[in-house]
């Protein structure tokens, strides 16, 4: 479990104050994959480096299973650090070892014995499909299994806490998913909590409990997948499920309806059901259809023909159990359309 | 042509004079490269952690090492230093003359050359595998030793190789002032005697010996090198 709370990193660039994290505060429980999606510039970067104490954060407390990071100094601190395994997008392997030795290194630090070590390397290398590449040196390896040995290193010291940066960005999309896997696969080992620090929305779909949405050094939206993805106005449903930006809206005639529907019902005919209902035909431009943490969400965005009360419309869908609105009431979802 | 080689191979000159010269070039190279990678080793790791955004910033001892100590010596042309050096000599080993003594100014001369070029040689590890070490609780003297040497290896390799072969030039000039070796061989015999011949033979020497150098650190660069 890893809590943070009221954290600032203020940086001064001449007379300048630049606020790259500004009050941000979230908890990650034991045994749950949390994401942190932002875009390029909105303190992701500078999150990482303050929770992991490799830059000191101006204000703020992070607190895993109780011990304080942020008050602690040199000793303490470094057997603190070794509660967080780190991953980073270029793994950052050491290229003078090997595999094992890589593994090894979080191990060696603190006086493992040899045989203990290669017991524990073993293990973790197996963990992470890589049995056998022990002997290989980094250079020898995929991108993808460069991801691996990162992950089985960040592993070594048994951490309450994996946090992953940006983990898949350097990775081609079949390899992401692999590794995607892997990470989602390490939930509740020993009642870990992983943060995956990411700008790709396929990450937090993919392996992500829950979700928060970083925007100029805050977090300004969060909660569990399957509660965000509901709000129909909200930039992560926006993110998660949006509407593809090519549909044409100009030449639609009439007004449009944003119509939000989970689980069951987003299996049901409720729009034709709506359709017969008001007695008008509802044109469907635009939509997308999610499955994520094991439920099925459906966003379509509907044309109301002029004549049609879109109220009526409304109603109908509401009645069925789907949230709708109108689509000029939504507020603008600016910066979230690179997130998906 | 035989005549001419039995006539090198019996000159008097190259018979009794070349293989203490060697011996000595040998003696000077060696003491000075040794002690070189002993203090510059350290000096280039001191002069990498102290620079401003380093891991350990220090700034006077930043500006006591790096424009002071470093540059300045650096700045001295090898000619002068070893002139210059004659009283620290003596007062180290006993006597300005022969190659043990000439080791000391070669030493000190190669010492900020190398050093310089172990900080670069560590400026070119990637940050991300220093902020990896820190970040699985590594200490500053486990962050030197564990990853930041041992990942700079190939081009610390390849920065002894090149300080090897430049005090073995520097070797030939400390010939001149009392170190003997090849240089001085090659100097009163061969250029104030006139005898072509011994100077030709110690600068073919010279060149085998670099060439040799070269070729050994080249391969041990690659075998250290898993990039």
């Amino acid at each position: 479990m890893i809590t943070v709370e009221d954290l600032y990193k203020v940086y001064h660039q001449g007379k300048r104050e630049v606020r790259a994290l500004d009050g941000v505060s979230l908890t990650v429980p034991s045994g749950s994959v949390h994401g942190i999606i932002g875009h390029s510039g909105a303190g992701k970067s500078t999150l990482v480096r303050c929770l992991t104490m490799l830059d000191r954060p101006t204000s703020g407390t992070i607190e895993i299973n109780g011990v304080n990071l942020t008050s602690a100094r040199s000793n303490a601190l470094r057997k603190a650090r070794r509660r967080i395994g780190l991953v980073f997008q270029q793994a950052n392997l050491f290229d003078s070892r090997t595999i094992a030795d890589n593994v090894g290194y979080p191990l060696e630090l603190i006086g493992v014995g040899r045989a203990e070590r290669l017991r524990k390397v073993d293990e973790l290398l197996g963990l992470v499909g890589l049995g056998d590449s022990g002997a290989a040196y980094p250079a020898q390896l995929s991108g993808g299994m460069r991801q691996r040995v990162g992950i089985a290193r960040a592993l070594a010291s048994d951490p309450d806490v994996l946090l992953c940066d940006e983990p898949t960005s350097a990775l081609d999309p079949r390899t992401t998913d692999e590794i995607l896997e892997l990470i989602s696969s390490l939930r509740g080992r020993d009642g870990l909590a992983v943060l995956v620090i990411t700008h790709e929305m396929h990450v937090v779909k993919s392996i992500c409990d829950s979700v928060s949405l970083l925007d100029g050094g805050r977090i300004v939206e969060s909660g569990r997948l399957t509660d965000v993805v509901r709000r129909l106005d909200g930039r992560l449903s926006q993110a998660l499920l949006g509407i593809p930006p090519h549909v044409d809206e100009s030449v639609v005639d009439g007004v449009l309806v944003d119509v939000l529907s989970t689980g069951e019902h987003a299996t049901r005919p409720v729009v034709a059901h709506t359709s017969s209902e008001v007695g008008a035909p509802l044109n469907i431009v635009g939509g997308s259809v999610e499955h994520l943490a094991g439920t099925t969400f459906s966003h379509l965005r509907i044309a109301v023909p002029s004549g049609t009360d879109p109220q009526r419309v409304i109603d109908s869908l509401l009645s069925q159990g789907a949230d709708a609105r109108l689509t000029s009431d939504l507020a603008d979802p600016t910066g979230t359309e690179d997130l998906a | 042509m035989i005549d001419y080689l039995r006539d090198l191979f019996t000159n008097p000159l190259l018979i009794n004079g070349l293989p203490p010269a060697i011996i000595e070039t040998l003696q000077m190279v060696g003491i000075s490269s040794l002690a070189t990678v002993v203090l510059g080793l350290p000096l280039g790791v001191v002069l990498f952690v102290v620079q401003p955004g380093g891991m350990a910033e220090n700034r006077i001892l930043h500006t006591i090492l790096s424009p002071i100590f470093v540059n300045i010596t650096r700045s001295f042309p090898y000619a002068i230093l070893m002139v210059a050096l004659i009283p620290l000599t003596r007062f180290l080993v006993g006597t300005a003359i022969g190659p043990i003594a000439a080791s000391v100014s070669l030493t000190i001369a190669a010492v900020p050359f190398f050093a310089r070029l172990v900080e670069t040689a560590l400026r070119d590890i990637h940050g991300g595998k220093i902020d990896a070490a820190h970040a699985m609780g590594s200490s500053r003297m486990q962050t030197i030793t564990k990853v930041l040497v041992p990942e700079a290896m190939p081009t610390l390799v390849a920065g002894i190789t090149t300080t090897v072969v430049t005090i073995v030039g520097y070797s030939a000039m400390a010939g001149l002032v009392g170190g003997g070796g090849l240089g001085r061989l090659a100097y009163n015999y061969g250029y104030q005697r006139w005898e072509v011949d011994v100077m030709v033979v110690t600068v073919i020497l010279l060149v085998i010996l670099v060439q040799l150098i070269q070729f050994v650190g080249d391969r041990i660069s690659r075998a250290v090198d898993h990039r």
